[in-house]
C-alpha cells in the first residue's frame, strides 16, 4: 500500500491538448507547498483533458486520488458536458471517472457529482444532496475507487469529509483500469482563477498525507560535471527546452541543492524526481540516471536508469524509500538532500 | 563535439533573438555547404548542411541564436523538480534514546509503579510499589501535589514539606488496564494494602472514610528507574470498589459519556461543591451538604423533608461511594 504517482507542475501534465498553464496567482495554490497551480485550458473544439503522466506501476482498479482545486464559479458545462474537476483516467483512451458539478444551475454548480465517461456519453453516477462546493476557493478532494467494475464503489471526500458514497456499475467500454490522473477541460469562462495542484495517487488512503511539497533546484550541488549547469537553467516554473544543462560523458554527475520543505514537522512519505530530458542522436551517452546525494553518498533507486529519446519528455523516478539508507525518508534527509543526475552510456 | 547532429541535410532552422552558444567557441562543428556570412544567419533561414566545414568566425563572437528545441547530442535536462508527499510528523514522539535503550536491555532495573491521587478536598496521596522516602532523589516529580490529609498528623507524621516527595509502598497491584481508542472508556484497577493501622481502624479505611476518593483525580505511571523516564502513564478518576484487608479502587478515564445523566436527581443532599459559584458561600466554613448546615439557603439545591425516617441503629451505614462531599475531618 503506497504512493503510485504524484505531480503538481507542468512537466507532469503535458499529455493533453492544449497543455495546462502554470498559474502563480496567490490563492490558487498553497504557497510554501507548491510554486504554482495548473489551469486546464478552456474548452474548445479539439480540446482534450489534461492528463498526468502514466502511473509507473500500471493501471489500477482500486486506489485513491487526492488533489487541491479551485472549483469553477460559472458556466461550467459545455453544452451537456460537465467539467471534469479531477478523477481517474485512461492515458491512451478517453475513459474516465471524475468529479464534476451536478447541474448547470447556480445551485447545481455547488453540488458535487460523480460521472463516468466512455468517450461518447457522460453518465452521472451520484450527486450530493447538500451543496458543499465553495466556488472559486481552494479545496481538497480525495476520491477513493474500490473494485472498478460492475459493482464498484466511489467515495468522495471534500476537505477529508465524506460527501458522496456510490456503489454501482462503473464499467466503461474497453476500459479495464485507470493509469493516469485526469482533469478538465473546463469551459472558457472558468479558466480564470480556476486551477489545481498537489496531485497524489496512492493505493492506500491519501487522506493520511497532508499534502505534496514541490522542491525545485535552488543551487548547484557538491558535484557539478555537466555543462551549462547553472540551476537557473532548469528551475523554471514553466518549462523551457531552450537552454538545458547537458553532458555527454559516461558517469558524469550533476547535483543540485533544493529549496525547503514547508515549515513544520513532517514524516516524508514518497519522493518523486520529475525531469524533462532528452538524449540527442549521435550522443556518446544513452541513458540518464535520476537519484540523490544523501549526506555525501550518491544513491539511485530501483529503475532509476532512464532511456530518453531524441524528443524532450518527462521522466519520473518514484522512491518510497531513501535508496541510500534503504529505509523510510526522514525530514532531516530531505532538508539536506541534493538531486543527482548521471549521464550513462 | 557536434551540437546539431543529423543535420547534414537541408534543415529549416529558426533563429530568433541572439543568445550565446559558448560550446561553439573553439570547437568547430556546424558546417555549411555554401559560404555564408555569420550575420546573414539571423532570422529564419534555410541552411543547408553538407560536408563538414569549420566556422572559425564563430569562435569568441556570440552570434548564433536559435528558437528550436532540438536536443543536443548529449543527455539534456531542461527542467527538474522533486515532489515529496508529507505526512504529519511529531504527533507520536519517539521515546528518548535513554529510555529506549533501557527498555531494550535484558536484566536492567525493573520499573516501579507510581500512583498520585488528588481528592476533592485538595489532599494529595502518593503510593508506589516500593517505598520512596525522597522521590526527587530518584528523579521523580509528583504529578499532583496538595496538602497532607489530617490523618497524617495523627499517624505517619510526615513533614508537610516532604509529603508530596514521599511515596508510601502501599500499592500492591496495578491493573489490569483496558485501553480503548474509541468512545469506550479506558479503565483499570488498583489494589492497596489495608493492613496497617491501629487497633481501632486500618489506615486505608480511615482515609477512605475521612476523605473523598470517589471521583478523586489519579495519575498512574510505570516508571523506569534506569532511564528516569515514564514508560506508561494513565490519568483519570477513582472509584472505591472494595475495602477489606485490601483496598480496591477502580480507575476510569476522565471523560465518560455513560456517566452523564439526562435527568437531575434531587435529594436531601445539596449537590453543589462547597464554595463553588453555584454554592456561592464565601465564609470558608464547609457545610455538610444539608439544609441544616447550609449558609446560602436561597441556593440550596436539595429538597427539604419535614418527615424524618429513623433507621435502626444496626443498619446505619456510612456511604463511601454515592456522594462526593466536602467533609470536615
Amino acid at each position: 500500500m503506497s504512493m503510485l504517482w504524484q505531480g503538481g507542475e507542468d512537466i507532469s501534465f503535458l499529455n493533453g491538448s492544449p497543455n495546462p498553464a502554470s498559474v502563480v496567482t496567490s490563492g490558487g495554490f498553497r504557497s510554501g507547498w507548491a510554486r504554482c497551480a495548473l489551469a486546464p485550458q478552456p474548452w474548445s473544439v479539439g480540446t482534450t483533458p489534461c492528463k498526468g503522466n502514466r502511473f509507473g506501476g500500471g493501471a489500477i482498479t482500486s486506489g485513491w486520488a487526492s488533489w487541491l482545486a479551485n472549483v469553477p464559479g460559472q458556466n461550467t458545462f459545455q453544452g451537456t458536458q460537465p467539467p471534469s474537476l479531477g478523477g481517474f483516467g485512461v492515458f491512451s483512451g478517453a475513459g474516465q471517472i471524475f468529479l464534476g458539478s451536478a447541474a448547470n444551475t447556480e445551485l447545481g454548480l455547488q453540488k458535487a457529482a460523480l460521472y463516468k465517461y466512455d468517450g461518447t456519453t457522460f453518465t452521472q453516477l451520484a450527486t450530493e444532496s447538500a451543496a458543499s462546493l465553495s466556488l472559486a476557493s481552494l479545496q481538497r478532494f480525495d476520491l477513493q475507487l474500490i473494485n472498478f467494475g460492475s459493482s464498484g464503489t466511489l467515495n468522495l471526500y471534500l476537505n477529508k469529509v465524506l460527501i458522496i458514497s456510490f456503489t454501482g456499475d462503473l464499467t466503461l467500454s474497453g476500459v479495464t483500469g485507470f493509469d493516469c490522473f485526469v482533469i478538465g477541460p473546463w469551459a472558457s469562462l472558468m479558466v480564470y482563477g480556476q486551477c489545481f495542484s498537489e496531485v497524489m495517487v496512492a493505493s492506500d488512503d491519501t487522506r493520511t498525507r497532508l499534502g505534496l511539497a514541490t522542491l525545485a533546484p535552488a543551487g548547484q550541488g557538491t558535484t557539478n560535471a555537466w555543462t551549462n549547469d547553472a540551476y537557473g537553467n532548469i528551475d523554471g516554473v514553466s518549462y523551457s527546452d531552450a537552454n538545458p544543462t547537458y553532458d555527454n560523458n559516461n558517469g558524469d554527475d550533476q547535483q543540485y541543492a533544493l529549496n525547503s520543505l514547508p515549515s513544520g514537522t513532517w514524516n516524508p512519505d514518497t519522493v518523486t524526481i520529475a525531469a524533462r530530458a532528452a538524449v540527442g542522436s549521435g550522443s556518446s551517452v544513452a541513458h540518464l540516471e535520476l537519484g540523490y546525494n544523501v549526506a555525501g553518498t550518491v544513491g539511485f533507486g530501483s529503475g532509476a536508469t532512464k532511456a530518453p529519446g531524441g524528443s524532450y519528455a518527462t521522466w519520473e523516478q518514484l522512491d518510497l524509500q531513501n535508496p541510500v539508507t534503504v529505509a523510510a525518508w526522514t525530514q532531516a534527509q530531505i532538508n539536506a538532500l541534493q538531486l543527482d543526475m548521471r549521464a550513462l552510456t | 563535439m557536434a551540437i546539431f547532429t543529423g543535420d547534414n541535410a537541408s534543415k529549416l532552422v529558426a533563429f530568433s533573438s541572439t543568445i550565446t552558444l559558448p560550446e561553439l567557441s573553439g570547437t568547430k562543428l556546424v558546417s555549411f555547404a555554401s559560404t555564408q556570412t555569420v550575420g546573414a544567419l539571423s532570422g529564419a533561414k534555410l541552411v543547408s548542411f553538407a560536408s563538414t566545414r569549420t566556422m572559425g568566425a564563430l569562435s569568441g563572437t556570440k552570434i548564433l541564436s536559435y528558437a528550436s528545441t532540438r536536443p543536443l547530442a548529449a543527455a539534456s535536462v531542461s527542467k527538474t523538480v522533486l515532489y515529496v508527499s508529507l505526512r504529519a510528523g511529531g504527533v507520536l514522539s519517539p521515546p528518548p534514546n535513554r529510555l529506549a535503550g533501557a527498555m531494550a536491555r535484558h536484566g536492567a532495573v525493573g520499573p516501579i509503579y507510581l500512583l498520585d491521587v488528588l481528592d476533592a478536598n485538595g489532599y494529595s496521596y502518593h503510593w508506589s510499589s516500593e517505598s520512596i522516602p525522597s522521590a526527587s532523589a530518584l528523579g521523580i516529580a509528583p504529578i499532583y501535589t496538595g496538602n497532607p490529609p489530617p490523618w497524617n498528623a495523627a499517624h505517619l507524621r510526615i513533614n508537610t514539606e516532604n509529603w508530596d516527595n514521599t511515596y508510601l509502598n502501599w500499592l500492591l497491584q496495578s491493573g489490569p488496564f483496558r485501553l480503548s481508542r474509541s468512545q469506550q472508556s479506558d479503565i483499570g484497577s488498583f489494589i492497596l494494602q489495608n493492613m496497617s493501622g491501629d487497633s481501632l481502624k486500618r489506615s486505608m479505611s480511615q482515609l477512605i472514610s475521612a476523605s473523598a476518593f470517589e471521583g478523586a483525580l489519579f495519575a498512574f505511571r510505570e516508571w523506569n528507574l534506569d532511564a528516569e523516564a515514564v514508560e506508561f502513564e494513565m490519568h483519570g478518576h477513582l472509584t472505591v470498589t472494595a475495602i477489606g484487608e485490601l483496598a480496591e479502587f477502580g480507575a476510569e478515564q476522565l471523560f465518560n459519556f455513560s456517566d452523564y445523566q439526562g435527568l437531575q436527581l434531587y435529594s436531601e443532599t445539596c449537590p453543589w461543591r462547597y464554595a463553588s459559584a453555584a454554592c456561592g458561600d464565601t465564609t470558608d466554613n464547609p457545610c455538610q451538604q444539608s439544609w441544616q448546615t447550609c449558609r446560602q439557603p436561597s441556593r440550596f439545591n436539595g429538597i427539604v423533608l419535614t418527615q424524618v425516617s429513623v433507621q435502626p441503629e444496626a443498619t446505619a451505614v456510612v456511604s463511601t461511594r454515592d456522594v462526593v462531599r466536602n467533609r470536615q475531618v
